[in-house]
């Protein structure tokens, strides 16, 4: 009997060894990181395709880690991002909203590039890549980001609609921009539709810059004041608005329906012929061209127009910053994935897959013949945005919910009858105190 | 007999540990995040009261509490009305077709919310939508009903109404089930009408259910954020930006986890005393 207990026991402790080698084995061997982005690598837009083949790549050449990407919604991903990081259970990686950088550093969520992989890197490497998306965020000469999805917000335009009618690209001033929505703005004789001459984005969810930032940056040189406060009631922010308002309720080339769409309402309305021109992402040309109901080859872009049509006023530059997490378990694996998506191979993949402006100056010079192609444009459109007419938001204070302010400050002006300085005001002063300001 | 009992509870426990876990412990955790200044995770400073009067001091969160009522008690007065007439006529049915009407009824109620909001959203939205489509079909002119203030609020009462007709019908048909026939018998020999019978004898009996249903309801839509979100958005400009819609946000949105804990204890304590008003009114009913 006791025997027989024996040999029981020794039978089940084999047992349970058997099962527990495997698993150490295969845990020292295989590390997984995880990373969080609104892309999904399953998915079929051209950003999705480039990042599966990043990730193939990476992992043939790394066996013994593995990427895992956890699609989120890109509005609250870096909300949820921060407070996971508060809490201990954040993912490895993450791609940081602008809007949000400062409050990931301000809370030390990230990690910085020299612990990791930068200072192996040669002069020549940091050259290559050193332009005013590199230095966002950089604390104490340390970096903390990598700009990916670079975007330049402006005007998304159908250039058979605009030939047809012959209006002249790019459009210089205002007025202009007014004159050719309205002469854009019909039934379409094609589908039927309502066509209108320019779509935009009000609501306050997945929301954008309103075309209002444009007009007030056309005449001050932030939204910002120095210490982080909103500077949106001055003359230029109230020009902007009632030009705004206008363009609704008296010009009628945007749609009243505006007030409660969101961006990716937008979007597909777009695609579906419903917009001559709109307020879009330069990231987005690709995707739009791919979803259109019409031919997508005539989706293209132009940079904004001035009051006085004496060259563009500035667009927003934005993009995706990402990260590794500061109390990540795989920090240098991470780290190296984090390298891996902008080495030479990743950025031309980005760049000739997914339609972005690369990260390294030397991609267009290896890529002349995909940059000199008419189809892409765009892309030197967004470049010229980005060196020449870009505003940067400010990342060393906390300007979290700006766009939602400013959009709500427009549904004030347009669906309550608000007036156009108290509106901003009102905008100004929730801004100021969610931000504690 | 202590056995029994000491069994009872060990029953009853894993359930309580839920409860605790889920309602009762994350409840004291939200109010110490309402007496504190916070930001996304990080509890900062005590802080008292600052945060519930920085809420009640904001006149838009008062005039989301408005809008709430509004919608509340418009929505649950439809749904009682409609859900009255539709028990009324499904109890003089049987069989297969009282079957028919009381599941053709319960499909609004049973499909998820999401769907249902974003089915009406597109019906209703401007120019694309069915809505619109049908109007011109018949000679008219297109209605703004999701960009207008006024129209927002009117389509959201409908659609959560719509939600909810079902749901009142099938509670309120069970309380008609209870009625017993002898007594529309015995009216019926006095000589009264068929009014007469709904007005002395149905809504009196009926009036324990319809006060229970009416908790449910006004519970329900008081607190509802999934139909406005989907539907409206809050919009047009705040018009439909009820108190659920911006508790959301401060929580989830601007990650003001201080602020958002002080209006969401102040909507407990207003769910509450709902509560407990209604109690109070079937008790003297009863």
């Amino acid at each position: 009997m006791l025997d027989k207990r024996r040999m029981l026991i020794c039978f089940v402790l084999i047992g349970l060894i058997m099962m527990a080698v495997p698993s150490l084995a295969f845990g020292q061997g295989a590390t997984t990181i995880r990373m969080w982005t609104f892309l999904n690598p399953a998915g079929s837009s051209g950003r999705e395709v480039a990042l599966r083949q990043i990730i193939e790549n990476f992992e043939a050449e790394n066996l013994g880690i593995k990427v895992v990407v956890e699609p989120q919604q890109w509005d609250v991903m870096t909300s949820k991002f921060l407070a996971a990081h508060q809490v201990g259970n954040a993912p490895d990686i993450c791609w940081v909203l602008d809007d949000d950088l400062g409050a990931a550093l301000e809370l030390d969520a990230l990690a910085d590039f020299e612990s990791m992989f930068l200072s192996e890197w040669s002069e020549e490497d940091i050259q290559d890549v050193d332009d005013a998306f590199w230095r966002i965020g950089n604390k104490d000469g340390k970096h903390y980001q990598v700009t990916l999805s670079r975007n330049y917000i402006s005007i998304i335009y159908r250039k058979d609609l605009l030939e047809t009618k012959g209006i002249e690209v790019p459009i210089m001033t205002w007025d202009d921009l007014i004159v050719a929505a309205k002469e854009l703005t019909e039934v379409d004789p094609e589908t039927g539709i309502m066509r209108w001459g320019l779509g935009q984005a009000f609501a306050t969810e997945q929301a954008d810059p309103p075309l209002i930032v444009q007009g007030i940056l056309n005449e001050q040189p932030s939204l910002f004041a120095e210490d982080g406060t909103a500077r949106w009631s001055t003359e230029a922010g109230i020009r902007a608005l009632e030009m705004l308002r206008n363009m609704i309720l008296v010009h009628g080339i945007t749609p009243e329906s505006a007030v409660t769409s969101s961006v990716e309402d937008m979007y597909q309305e777009f695609s579906a012929g419903k917009y001559a021109m709109i307020i879009g992402a330069g990231v987005r040309v690709e995707s739009l061209r791919n979803q259109a109901t019409f031919d997508g080859s005539v989706v293209d872009m132009m940079l904004w127009p001035s009051w006085d049509g004496e060259g563009y006023s500035p667009g927003a530059v934005k993009g995706w910053h990402v990260g590794v997490w500061s109390q990540s378990n795989h920090k240098q694996e991470a780290g190296k994935f984090v390298e891996y998506m902008f080495n030479e191979e990743s950025d031309r993949l980005w760049v000739t897959l997914g339609g972005q402006v690369p990260v390294r100056k030397s991609t267009i010079a290896r890529e002349p013949e995909f940059f000199n192609d008419p189809a892409n444009d765009y892309l030197q459109t967004m470049a010229k945005g980005f060196s020449d007419y870009g505003f940067a938001q400010p990342w060393e204070f906390r300007i979290r919910g700006w766009k939602l302010d400013l959009n709500n400050a427009v549904q004030a002006v347009v669906v309550d009858g608000v007036p156009v300085e108290e509106a901003l005001k009102n905008a100004e002063m929730e801004f100021n105190r969610r931000n504690q300001k | 007999m202590a056995r029994r009992g000491n069994r009872g509870v060990l029953l009853v426990v894993p359930s309580l540990i839920l409860i605790f876990m889920f309602l009762v412990f994350p409840f004291f955790y939200s109010l110490y995040y309402s007496v504190h200044q916070t930001y996304f995770f990080t509890v900062g400073r005590f802080s008292g009261l600052s945060n519930f009067i920085e809420v009640l001091g904001n006149l838009e969160n008062i005039k989301s509490l408005g809008r709430t009522l509004v919608l509340t008690f418009s929505s649950a007065a439809i749904t009682l009305v409609l859900g009255i007439l539709l028990a009324l006529w499904v109890n003089k049915k049987t069989g297969i077709t009282a079957l028919v009407i009381q599941s053709i009824g319960l499909i609004p109620w049973v499909t998820s919310m999401v769907v249902g909001a974003l089915l009406w959203r597109w019906i209703f939205i401007g120019d694309l939508g069915l809505f619109n489509y049908i109007v011109v079909l018949l000679g008219g002119t297109p209605i703004s009903l999701l960009s207008n203030a006024k129209n927002a609020m009117m389509s959201l009462i409908y659609v959560v109404s719509w939600r909810t007709i079902g749901y009142a019908m099938v509670l309120l048909l069970a309380g008609l089930k209870a009625i017993p026939e002898e007594l529309y018998e015995a009216s019926e020999i006095d000589g009264a009408t068929k009014l007469q019978s709904l007005t002395y004898i149905t809504l009196p009996l009926l009036r324990t259910s319809l006060l229970v249903t009416a908790i449910v309801l006004t519970l329900s839509n008081f607190n509802n954020m999934t139909v406005p979100m989907v539907l409206t958005g809050g919009g047009p400009g705040r018009s439909t930006n009820v108190i659920s819609m911006e508790l959301y946000r401060q929580a989830f949105v601007y990650y003001d986890f201080g602020i958002a804990s002080a209006m969401s204890s102040l909507v407990f304590f207003f769910n509450t005393a709902l509560v407990l008003l209604y109690v109070r009114l079937v008790k003297w009913s009863v």
